[in-house]
């Protein structure tokens, strides 16, 4: 008996550390994201700040594109819905940023993006605002020659970025779902 | 499910290779045919099949058509040396005796653009394919997902 004024400060210690949240162990990339203004599919600006205080996957494509953003559109998909349907998409955002300005206005993005049924922020800008964006995330995309119909030749990976905005993960665009959805519940 | 593919073709082929022989079986199969789905203001959508070549002589797809595209091209997302992706025009795709060609999200697809109309997930479309000896059709299911994302 004569013990138990030491072990009961020492329990509820076990027990408050308990209740943090543990830390993730996903490394911050410091190479990657800066300040940026962009425009959602609402027609208002969305910034680099906008990007705070929810855990967000990020990607870059255009929705004119018939293999590789389809696909990756319908995974990014999934991670929200498996989420969501968990009860833990509260925080979660899935970004998309167009590098096809010309054709990805605000209004197209706005009829394109809610059939994915994720909850999705589209994003579109002037070239300008775009090319230097992209640069930020390390993401190429060269325009086709063809007058109609062009395509993109681009770089397709997919960012996991934490409530600060801060790049945790990267991911080639055939990403495991489960792994998505784990590193997110990590920083969620 | 494995179905027999471009049955037409087995008569065309024979009269004009002048080498079929009783009781050879010269087919193409087809299995996992599937179509993207897609928001109904999508401009194009990708299709995906596995094609094997049963007999005995080189098959050649050059051209593909469908009631609810104006154009359909046979397209290659290939990955070029600073890792970044783009898209190859395929003119013909051959298929050679015991070869299976497998069409697939990140590789070869079928690509339709100029759409009258997007068909909805759940639909079943068909797709069809100029052998240059005969043409024949498959139906693709439209589908939301990959099989491989389930």
């Amino acid at each position: 008996m004569r013990k138990l004024p030491y072990i009961l400060p020492m329990l509820l210690l076990v027990l408050l550390a308990g209740c943090d949240k543990p830390e993730s162990d996903l490394p911050v990339n410091t190479r990657l994201g800066g300040e940026f203004t962009l425009t959602d599919q609402d027609g208002q600006p969305y910034t680099h700040a906008d990007l705070k205080g929810q855990v967000s996957v990020l990607f870059f494509g255009y929705t004119h594109c018939p293999d590789i953003c389809p696909a990756v559109l319908a995974r990014v998909a999934q991670v929200y819905r498996q989420l969501d349907e968990a009860g833990e998409a509260e925080g979660f955002q899935p970004v998309f940023i167009t590098f096809d300005p010309e054709r990805d206005t605000a209004e197209h993005l706005k009829q394109y993006l809610p059939w994915f049924k994720a909850d999705m922020i589209g994003l579109t800008g002037s070239l300008e605002q775009i090319r230097q964006v992209a640069e930020q995330y390390g993401v190429v995309f060269i325009k086709g020659q063809e007058e109609q119909d062009y395509l993109f030749t681009h770089s397709d990976y997919i960012y996991l970025l934490d409530d600060q905005a801060r790049v945790r993960k990267l991911y080639p665009a055939d990403f495991k779902i489960d792994e998505v959805i784990n590193d997110a519940k990590s920083l969620l | 499910m494995r179905k027999a593919f471009f049955k037409g073709l087995l008569g065309g082929l024979l009269v004009l290779a002048g080498q079929g022989h009783a009781g050879e079986i010269e087919t193409l199969e087809v299995k996992d045919a599937w179509l993207r789905a897609a928001p109904p203001v999508a401009s194009s959508m990708a299709g995906y099949l596995t094609i094997t070549n049963a007999g005995a002589q080189p098959r050649t797809v050059v051209g593909i058509t469908s009631d609810f595209a104006g154009h359909v091209m046979l397209h290659e997302t290939v990955t070029r040396e600073d890792g970044t992706r783009a898209m190859r025009h395929l003119h013909r795709l051959t298929v050679a005796p015991g070869e299976t060609v497998t069409l697939a999200p990140g590789g070869k697809h079928l690509m339709f653009m100029d759409l009258k109309r997007v068909p909805g997930e759940g639909e079943t479309v068909q797709i069809c394919f100029d052998m240059e000896v005969s043409t024949d059709c498959e139906a693709f299911p439209v589908r939301k997902a990959a099989p491989s994302d389930h």
